[in-house]
């Protein structure tokens, strides 16, 4: 147990810290809710029936989508595109060779099966990363439009106006606020630590050049 | 992998939680069938407890008790229900002379307006309203 501890604490720490944060958004979420109802001269409602509303559900949703999608850009994205000194970008784009990807003869021993499998299955798995990060965030995506447009609607008839469809709610300005919001701070991180990368480090992380590497290194030639 | 699996389950699990609301339509339907019952046999106190406390307040701002004000509000209580429509804690019922508004109280839906006309681009005009 301990071993597993210590060879598995990245992913156990962010695991707490995401079930830490989730505990905390919906305490939050739904003392803000009830404020929201009381001073609109609405009910309130007790935890455990805000955890299954569809304002806790957009709320945790269009934060999923935009985070799978800045990961799911930035893993594309550095095979195509090249940012000179940055520890995350390849030194030269393109999908690389059999040799560099450890492929058909240059398998190893103890290669994935599907690896060494060849024909659709090897070609499945080389982009089974993105397939997987972007079937999350398109199901997310999805998810916050049809919680958003539950939440929407919630408002419209408190405020004493028709529902709208789902398909019109997918062009109203609440449905893109929600989603640009997120993602224009995504598209920063990532771009910032493209750039602060080149020139900044912290010793130790697999995120940063080593501390002594030049600027100039770029990608695998910089670790 | 586990992991991906949890979050899309609980992704989904999201959706139909937040997405369905047909178990809650029969009782919004209820709610306003029960008003515009007791309407039909003028009985403003039974039409009152279905009443939210924002909408008796208002209907007692005419000076009247909320019992004698809503039957003089004019709400039509004989329409065919057309469509009933809920969204979490919301809910409207369509008639085909009269729509009623309804929201989910600790104690259950209670109707927050009524005898509503629509209004160009602007909300419901109604006659029993608050909340």
């Amino acid at each position: 147990m301990s071993r597993f501890l210590r060879t598995s604490s990245l992913s156990i720490f962010f695991l707490a810290l995401f079930v830490g944060a989730l505990v905390g958004q919906a305490w939050a979420g739904w003392l803000q809710f009830n404020d929201q109802q009381v001073a609109q001269g609405m009910g309130e409602i007790g935890l455990g029936r805000y955890l299954v509303s569809a304002d806790f559900a957009v709320d945790v949703t269009e934060n999923w989508q935009s985070e799978y999608l800045q990961f799911l850009l930035y893993i594309v994205a550095t095979v195509f595109f090249v940012q000179r000194g940055s520890p995350e970008s390849p030194s030269h784009g393109g999908l690389g060779t059999d040799k560099e990807q450890k492929l058909g003869e240059h398998t190893l021993k103890d290669s994935p099966a599907w690896a060494k499998a060849g024909g659709a299955r090897t070609a499945i798995y080389a982009w089974s990363l993105t397939l997987v990060m972007a079937t999350i965030f398109v199901v997310s995506w999805l998810a916050q439009s049809i919680a958003g447009w539950a939440a929407f609607n919630e408002t419209r008839l408190q405020q004493l106006q028709d529902p709208l469809s789902w398909g019109t709610y997918l062009v109203n300005p609440d449905f893109w606020s929600r989603t640009l919001q997120n993602w224009q701070s995504e598209f920063l991180a990532v771009g910032s630590m493209a750039v602060l990368a080149i020139y900044l480090r912290q010793r130790g992380s697999a995120e940063s050049k080593p501390v002594g590497e030049p600027h100039y290194s770029t990608g695998d030639k910089a670790g | 992998m586990h992991r991906w699996k949890t979050l899309t389950l609980s992704t989904a699990a999201f959706v139909l939680a937040s997405g369905c609301s047909s178990t809650h339509e029969g009782e919004v339907e209820r709610v306003a069938e029960q008003l515009h019952a007791a309407l039909r046999v003028d009985d403003g106190a039974a039409a009152c407890d279905l009443l939210s406390e924002e909408a008796q307040e208002e209907l007692q701002e005419s000076g009247d008790s909320c019992e004698v004000a809503v039957l003089e509000a004019g709400v039509s209580p004989d329409g065919r229900v057309e469509k009933v429509s809920v969204y979490d804690t919301s809910g409207q019922v369509r008639y085909d002379d009269d729509v009623v508004f309804l929201s989910e109280f600790p104690e259950g839906w209670k109707v927050i307006a009524a005898g509503c006309e629509k209004q160009a681009a602007a909300p419901y005009d109604c006659r029993v309203q608050g909340g």
